[in-house]
């Protein structure tokens, strides 16, 4: 019995290091509206921007058509560009999307990847951007 | 949420420039940390100079490094739950602790896969080879996605997102499971949904 307690209590203490600390409530008034009561309709997320994934049209598309929250994936490439990319090993999105075989973004420059849009572009195209922000 | 959700359906550019983000940054297993802390320290400072941390949830839900990174950056900006960190989680759940741990945290979204043909899918090219790594993973989705630990998740003020959410029934299943939000690639489907439900 004491065993199992002090499992459950090592556990506890495990979780609340690995938790983050709770801070600034206000900031994330806009998911958090439905969390108590009555679930409210759920909230549109974008999956990659929407369909074709992590564009800038995807992008726009969504928001116009109701997308209440993009979600972005960003990924370096070689020259230190953050781009909106997603790939994971078992994907081989830079074949399937891009169609350039056997390589990965950190292999490729930003220039390399004209169909990919920089992180920066996306957000202005949302016009989340910030005037002269010529930063890749 | 509603006041936020009102003008974007508007889609005028003022509320486009309203939009929120998930930020889910990806580095390749072999890229070295100087390349993470590159990617980590670029994408914070494109959130700090178009001003929207209050609307940026950062997330990665397989590198705690990354997470722990984004934290560091900036902890006003939430971050989705990694997966060792939903283990955890449901873990406590299931021995009736998880009103013990410190989950009030508006740090933490969780968001997890909702078992529906998409990530089914997606499960099956992970696990190609493998059939018992499959069952697992198959096996813990359903966790993940319990509706009585998401109603404990909610309880705690832990917003609950679902991914991928793609059909009529997934989507029924989404609501169903009291989330907060569901992700799609097929947006003008799922709105129309939402608009009739």
């Amino acid at each position: 019995m004491l065993l199992v307690l002090a499992l459950c209590t090592a556990a506890l203490l495990v979780a609340r290091l690995l938790l983050p600390p709770a801070r600034s409530p206000l900031r994330f008034h806009w998911l958090r509206g439905g969390t108590r009561g009555q679930p409210p309709t759920p909230l549109i997320v974008a999956h990659r921007c929407g369909r074709p994934e992590n564009t800038v049209a995807a992008a726009q598309a969504s928001i116009k058509a109701g997308a209440a929250v993009l979600q972005v994936d960003a990924m370096l490439t070689r020259d230190g560009c953050v781009v909106v990319f997603h790939d994971v090993p078992h994907e081989g999105n830079v074949r399937r999307v891009l169609g350039i075989a056997g390589a990965r973004i950190c292999d490729l420059d930003a220039s390399q990847l004209p169909s990919v849009p920089l992180l920066s572009a996306l957000f202005r195209a949302i016009g989340r951007g910030a005037a002269g922000c010529v930063c890749c | 949420m509603r006041v936020l959700l009102r003008p974007l359906r508007r889609a005028d550019s003022r509320a486009r420039a309203d939009v929120p983000i998930i930020l889910e940054l990806w580095t390749y297993p072999d890229e070295s940390g100087a390349r993470l802390k590159q990617l980590v320290s670029s994408a914070a400072a494109f959130v700090q100079l178009l001003r929207a941390p209050g609307a940026t949830v950062w997330g990665n839900p397989f590198d705690g490094r990354i997470q722990r990174r984004l934290h560091t950056s900036d902890p006003s900006v939430p971050v989705t739950a990694t997966l060792s960190q939903m283990l955890w989680v449901a873990a406590l759940w299931a021995v009736g602790l998880l009103p013990l741990a410190r989950l009030d945290s508006p740090a933490l979204v969780w968001n997890a896969p909702l078992p529906c043909a998409t990530v089914d899918a997606l499960l099956a090219g992970m696990a190609r080879r493998d059939l018992r790594k499959r069952i697992a993973a198959a096996g813990l989705l359903r966790v993940l996605s319990n509706s009585r630990l998401l109603a404990a998740l909610r309880r705690a003020g832990v917003p609950v997102v679902l991914f991928i959410v793609n059909s009529a029934d997934c989507w029924r299943r989404g609501v169903a499971a009291g989330a907060d939000a569901l992700q799609t690639d097929a947006v003008p489907e799922m709105a129309a949904l939402a608009a009739g439900d």
